[in-house]
């Protein structure tokens, strides 16, 4: 039998394999003829693509650690992701796809019939793609430093050489039956651990019917009473109550919804399937894949939470011995991702609430919460090539999103920025040059925040969208719904928008830490979620600076008119 | 250290490649040269094999000859000479003949092999340049053509002068007097410049300038000449190349001997393609029509010996079917009546891009009004089939796509067609894209221009989507050029077991595709591939240095495909085995197919946000 | 006794000399800037020279010697733009006469109004005990002065300045004047001079040398 990390570089290597196989086949240009005998990619298969650039180690590695140590407060990520897909999907890609934009940026800039929009508008765009860039560099560094047994920055350094050489030399990104084999990957990836685990635990098979069954080992539990039990007993919040208040709750779900339906990479993929039917099917389907992976979390989550707490504290609930820990305890404690400390000197382990370094805690054990997807095949102890997998499934979710960013921020910076606004003369070698050489950059600054970050993947991820929903968001609905917006309202808007919600957050993450409580918050409303509050003064500083300003070009509000009105979209049917 | 002499150096840096290069290699390049004085006695003694020099003319005026004494090229001031043999180490053929002594600079052969090595632009371009040689030569091969004749044989001897303060009136005078169509204005037997009829209409009658002033005023100064002893093809790329129909001929001393017009050339051309079309404008009868018809095929491949830049043979081409086009619509109007309202004849394809071979097929298609009835439509359907018939008949192949004026759906009024193009731009299938390819390719024929034009407006509006563009250029880039990851050929094999490469499919159809989506994002409304590149020269959309790639790339690969065509007849239309190659041929057309994908790479990248 | 042999000997070689194809010998083109005119009193500034050999001037022999033993620049950085600091990096005129001495064995000097170059170079000869021995010495602006009075042109002393010879042949217009420039400008006066009075034939050395100062 082979080691876990032998059958790790097996698997991840065959992924890449794969990937590598699949861009060359597409290359060799005989599927040129097969596009046009076939009439494109099935909007199954751009389901599938859509999903893999939708889903990022995000979701795949952190989701479900923090269901997993957050409970019911966790959820709102699931339920904000999953409503703005719902919202881009439905709301703003067949409006932005009648204006015959291709990107937001350029959506605004037309729109709002002004450079300096266009500008705003692509620095937003830019600092979102950062932010969010940085969520993923972090989850492939835990990938790789628990694989590679070495410590978490050793792993974003080489998950950042991975990503580069993937997203940059490689080119590979663009190529839809690449991204459909990196979704096959990471839902295979997703579901093995979580139905072997549910079967072991509580005899169903889909893991889905699992979560809501009863325990299997005879005590009759249902599997959530069984957590709310156990947290209480150690100091916890009730697993499936939640400590967040409902304003809170409310408001990050919303600033996640409106942000994700600004995500610059998510967009494009809706504009390259050719027909306007073909769309809303792979939309649709793009739903049903995601929906896939978003329900098995809750699961995963607890089951996972169940099956540590055990092993961390034994059946007995009085501690494992350390010299007798199990070897994922070891293992993860190498990349520093585990950490314990014995207080009480008794030679056992001991998992509370509270934090290690306070010395009124019984807490002994410290677990980063980005770790439990990883962990969970090895906590239940489930052959090595599932722990493998699970590997490789976190690295295709991280490869298919940071390639879409990468390339947002490249082309950003080389072509709307420099190419047509500083340097109109540089040729196109000078250009790939400069799109190569900002992605570096861009690999480079988010490797940094990789390293030292301001929070968990999921909360740097969801800084991302609330700064998304701050800014874009109002822009394109009020572009798209109000043919009266003028561009100083846009632009004041974006600007007190984004400047407003990174400020918060900046404040609450960096700058003061320790008053980071529900007290001194805002309406009660966490960082996590001040994009929502964002969004509002967007709005505000847009209607009011709207009445002070001239008003909107005529051809311009006829423009408007054209995209909502029936007769654009009835050119599209005609055939 | 050997100094520098200045003067020379400030010339040798001013030219290419040296004009690129570090200022080291100026500084070598005119410490190691000798100076030579060229003259029409010793010029016997320069570029011979045994001593190979690379050459730079400094000064005076030289004519580069084949052994055959063919005129390849004319040297002047900057331009290089002696590098093929440098290059290739093959014996030195060509001959130089002296228009006008003077200064010219050799380089060693070490000398110039360091250099290559040092430097790569250097290297570059001189490959680049031999390769134009050789492609402009091998039009030029054939013998005893018309095209070889002296000027001086061909020429009207005498020369009609006036001095420059002569009045436009005398001007007029002396010319109906000598009933020529222009005059040479000289002052002390020295060239100073010309008036032609076509002057005194444009430049004095249009513009209601009074007949005293001095002719002076109104000549074109300074124009093109050219020397007694010069071949006739000299003149005929002259005048193509400017678009001018006189020619001004001196002697040595630069004195005026005469004036050469088109017409003189025109007389010694038997079968010529202005006459041709001119000959089918008058055409009575559809029988007439095709004997005229018939001629298209041996003037082509007299002609294609003869000319220099090759996408003349396709304008050639798409001017003639043009022209038998429109005169087959103006037969039918004559046996059927007038149209019975305003239409449109419109060409797609290679014919609107000018780039039409024997083998092209038709791509036409009419535009009709609004209001067009029923009735109406009948008469329009019947022109159709006559004139697709009737074109078929001339030798050009119906289209197997149906892309005929015959077939109704590509007989449609300004709404319909304006539907059709709308639903591809808004759902860019591949099959969307297969059509957009043809179509946005588009031509006015015949009929009215005013219903074109209101259909060109219309159509670029449609076109403003940049959804379009990006599907566009996705589109391209599925299409890739034959080149491995190591930068080797990547080989096609037919089912004879032939080894090639497509140059057609795989590289000017690129280069086509990407200048047009381009001319519809900078709203250029011209078909002809290189003509787009020069109107792009006005946008910002593509850099300078990327468009003259490209226009490079497209005449490189044109003339490649054409010349090896003539040679390797079992391998399938417009392909090409690099083994039949030399390895600097070899070296150059690689160079090219990295730079169309470089150029892919960059259009997928601007409008499709693409892999990088 | 040894005297005449020895001038027997000198008439013996010039005539051979005179019979010599043009493209046969070898030529030494130099060109002097000086800061006055007169030799007695004026001095070297700087020297330049070239190698014109198989009708190629070669560039790869281009010399160029500034005299940092000039005492007195007076006026004359006006014409030749050389300062006194430019001067101090020059070499002592000795060993300037000395190089020179070695380039021309077995040459023609050539100079554009050679005998005030030739006065200059044997007055600060004399003061070295060096001897430049050239095979003969060609004049351009005595061949030139011959060309025009055949041509019975109105005579200036414009008209025979460097460049106003070169453009007579049509030669490109030199902006930079300092001697080396004008060596290279002599030399290709002097190929288009020869090739001009050749008109297609042979040219022996004699054509050029004919009344020229020795």
């Amino acid at each position: 039998m082979m080691d876990v990390q032998t059958l790790t570089f097996i698997i991840v290597g065959l992924s890449f394999a794969l990937y590598i196989g699949i861009a060359i086949w597409a290359r060799a240009g005989s599927t040129q003829d097969f596009y046009v005998a076939g009439g494109g990619v099935p909007p199954f298969a751009n389901g599938m693509a859509t999903a893999a650039d939708w889903m990022s180690a995000a979701s795949f590695i952190s989701m479900a650690g923090i269901i997993s140590f957050a409970g019911y407060d966790g959820g709102v990520y699931l339920m904000g992701w999953t409503g703005g897909y719902v919202l881009l999907a439905l709301c703003l890609a067949p409006y932005l796809r009648k204006f015959g934009k291709f990107t937001v940026p350029d959506f605004i800039g037309d729109r709002y019939y002004s450079q300096v929009a266009r500008v705003v508008a692509i620095m937003c765009a830019i600092f979102i793609c950062f932010t969010y860039i940085a969520g993923q560099m972090r989850g492939v560094g835990v990938v790789f430093s628990r694989f590679l047994e070495v410590d978490i920055e050793t792993g974003v350094y080489i998950g950042m050489v991975i990503v580069f050489f993937y997203a940059v030399l490689g080119g590979m990104k663009g190529i839809t039956y690449t991204q459909v084999a990196q979704y096959c990957v990471l839902v295979f990836a997703y579901l093995v651990p979580a139905i072997f685990i549910s079967l072991m635990m509580t005899g169903h098979l889909l893991p889905q019917t699992g979560f809501g069954a009863t325990l299997a080992d005879g005590s009759g539990m249902y599997v959530l009473d069984k957590l709310d039990g156990l947290s209480a007993e150690l100091g916890f919040a009730q697993y499936t109550e939640g400590s967040k208040s409902m304003i809170d709750v409310f408001a990050i779900t919303a600033a996640l919804m409106v942000g994700t339906a600004g995500l610059p990479h998510v967009i494009v993929r809706f504009f390259t399937v050719p027909r306007v039917k073909d769309t809303r099917i792979s939309a649709a389907w793009t739903l049903v894949f995601i929906a896939i992976v978003y329900t098995t979390a809750p699961a995963v989550a607890s089951f996972a939470r169940v099956n540590m707490i055990d092993t961390i504290n034994g059946k007995d609930g009085s501690g494992t011995a350390y010299a007798e820990a199990p070897t994922w305890v070891k293992n993860w404690e190498r990349t520093g991702l585990i950490v314990f400390e014995d207080k009480n000197n008794d030679g056992k382990m001991f998992y509370s609430s509270g934090k290690i370094s306070d010395p009124n805690s019984a807490n002994e054990v410290q677990i980063d919460r980005d770790i439990m997807v990883l962990a969970n095949p090895e906590i239940a102890d489930l052959p090595a090539w599932v722990i493998a997998l699970v590997a490789a499934g976190g690295i295709a979710a991280a490869l298919s999103t940071t390639a879409g960013l990468l390339l947002v921020i490249s082309t950003s910076v080389s072509h709307d920025l420099l190419k047509r606004t500083l340097k109109p003369n540089i040729s196109d070698k000078q250009e790939l040059l400069a799109a190569r050489l900002s992605a570096m950059v861009a690999i480079v600054i988010s490797a940094y925040f990789g390293i030292n970050p301001p929070g968990f993947v999921a909360s740097v991820v969801a800084f991302a969208f609330g700064l998304a929903a701050a800014s874009f968001f109002p822009a394109i609905i009020m572009g798209i719904f109000s043919k009266r917006m003028n561009k100083e309202g846009a632009i004041a808007g974006m600007v007190t928008g984004i400047t407003f919600t990174a400020a918060y957050i900046i404040y609450f993450k960096f700058i003061s830490p320790e008053l980071n409580t529900p007290a001194n918050w805002l309406f009660g409303i966490s960082p996590e979620g001040i994009g929502i509050v964002g969004m509002m003064v967007n709005f505000i500083v847009a209607a009011v600076v709207l009445k002070l300003t001239a008003q909107t070009p005529e051809e311009v509000q006829q423009m408007v008119e054209s995209i909502r009105n029936p007769k654009g979209s009835s050119a599209a049917h005609a055939h | 250290m050997i100094p520098e002499i200045a003067e020379v150096k400030r010339f040798v840096s001013k030219q290419m490649p040296f004009s690129q290069l570090p200022e080291a290699a100026s500084h070598f390049f005119s410490t190691h040269i000798e100076v030579i004085y060229l003259t029409e006695q010793n010029q016997h003694q320069w570029l011979r094999s045994g001593n190979l020099y690379l050459y730079l003319v400094r000064s005076g005026s030289y004519d580069l000859l084949t052994a055959h004494g063919e005129v390849i090229t004319r040297l002047a001031e900057g331009d290089y000479f002696g590098y093929p043999s440098l290059l290739t180490g093959e014996a030195i053929k060509n001959q130089l003949q002296v228009n006008v002594a003077g200064l010219v600079y050799l380089l060693k052969e070490e000398d110039f092999e360091f250099l290559r090595r040092e430097y790569k632009v250097f290297e570059q371009h001189f490959v680049k340049a031999h390769a134009n040689r050789l492609l402009s030569s091998h039009y030029k091969q054939s013998r005893d053509s018309w095209s070889e004749k002296k000027i001086s044989d061909v020429m009207t001897k005498g020369a009609v002068m006036l001095a420059p303060d002569a009045s436009i009136y005398d001007a007029a005078k002396t010319m109906s007097q000598h009933s020529v169509s222009s005059i040479i204005i000289s002052e002390q037997q020295k060239l100073l410049g010309v008036v032609t009829d076509r002057d005194l209409r444009n430049r004095v009658l249009a513009v209601g300038i009074s007949p005293q002033q001095s002719i002076a005023s109104i000549m074109t100064d300074s124009p093109k000449y050219i020397f007694e002893h010069n071949r006739v093809f000299s003149a005929l790329h002259l005048m193509l190349k400017h678009n001018i129909h006189h020619l001004p001929v001196l002697n040595e001393r630069h004195e005026p001997l005469g004036m050469l017009t088109s017409t003189d050339l025109l007389r010694q051309q038997k079968s010529d393609p202005v006459q041709l079309i001119g000959k089918i404008y008058k055409a009575q009868s559809l029988t007439q029509l095709k004997l005229c018809a018939t001629e298209i095929p041996t003037l082509l491949k007299s002609f294609a010996n003869n000319i220099e830049d090759i996408s003349l043979i396709g304008k050639l081409l798409s001017g003639l079917s043009d022209a038998l086009t429109a005169r087959l619509i103006a037969l039918y109007q004559l046996e059927h009546g007038e149209a019975p309202c305003a239409f449109s004849w419109i060409c797609f394809g290679s014919q609107a891009r000018e780039e039409q071979t024997l083998h092209s097929d038709q791509d036409n298609g009419l535009l009709l009004p609004d209001d067009v009835n029923d009735e109406q439509r009948r008469y329009f359907a019947g022109l159709g089939q006559f004139v697709c018939e009737q074109l078929a008949h001339c030798g050009i192949r119906t289209c197997p796509g149906n892309i005929m004026a015959s077939n109704a759906d590509c007989r449609g009024s300004l709404k319909q067609w304006l539907a059709r193009f709308e639903n591809w731009i808004a759902q860019p299938t591949p099959k969307a894209m297969l059509n957009c390819k043809i179509y946005f390719d588009i031509r006015f024929i015949e009929g009215s221009s005013v219903l074109y034009n209101e259909f060109a407006t219309q159509l670029s509006e449609l076109t403003k989507n940049e959804l379009f563009f990006a599907a566009m250029a996705t589109d391209i880039s599925t299409n890739s050029v034959p080149l491995g990851l190591f930068q080797q050929f990547k080989l096609e094999t037919d089912q004879q077991q032939h080894k090639y490469l497509d140059l057609k499919r795989r590289g000017v159809v690129i280069i086509n595709d990407l200048v047009r989506l381009y001319a519809l994002k900078a709203q250029i409304y011209k078909a002809n591939t290189l003509e787009r590149l020069d109107a792009l020269l006005g946008a910002t959309l593509l850099n300078k240095a990327d468009i003259y790639d490209l226009k490079d790339c497209w005449r490189y690969l044109t003339q490649l495909r054409l010349k090896t065509q003539l040679e390797h007849e079992q391998l399938p239309e417009n392909c090409i085995n690099p083994q039949h190659l030399t390895s600097l041929e070899r070296h150059q057309l690689k160079e090219a197919f990295y730079l169309i994908k470089q150029a892919q790479q960059a259009c997928a990248f601007k409008f499709a946000r693409g892999s990088l | 006794m040894r005297w005449l042999v020895r001038w027997w000997r000198k008439l013996y070689c010039r005539m051979k000399l005179r019979q010599l194809e043009f493209n046969a010998a070898r030529y030494l083109i130099l060109d002097l800037e000086l800061t006055g005119l007169d030799a007695q009193k004026d001095e070297i500034v700087s020297a330049a020279w070239l190698v014109l050999e198989q009708g190629k001037v070669r560039l790869d022999s281009a010399e160029y010697f500034l005299n940092k033993e000039v005492k007195a620049l007076s006026q004359s950085p006006v014409y030749h733009g050389i300062d006194e600091q430019m001067l101090e990096q020059g070499e002592s005129i000795n060993s300037i006469l000395t190089r020179l001495a070695a380039a021309l064995e077995g040459k023609i000097l050539v100079c554009h109004n050679a005998p005030l170059d030739w006065a200059f170079l044997k007055k600060a000869c004399q003061c070295y005990d060096l001897v430049l021995s050239p095979l003969a010495i060609l004049d351009t602006m005595a061949i030139e002065k011959r060309r025009l009075a055949a041509r019975t042109e109105p005579l200036n002393i414009q008209s025979l300045t460097l460049s106003a010879c070169r453009s007579r042949y049509h030669l490109p217009d030199y902006a930079v004047h300092n001697a080396l420039t004008d060596s290279l400008a002599t030399a290709e006066l002097l190929l288009a001079q020869s090739s001009a009075i050749s008109s297609g034939k042979r040219l022996k050395l004699g054509q050029l040398l004919q009344r020229a100062a020795t």
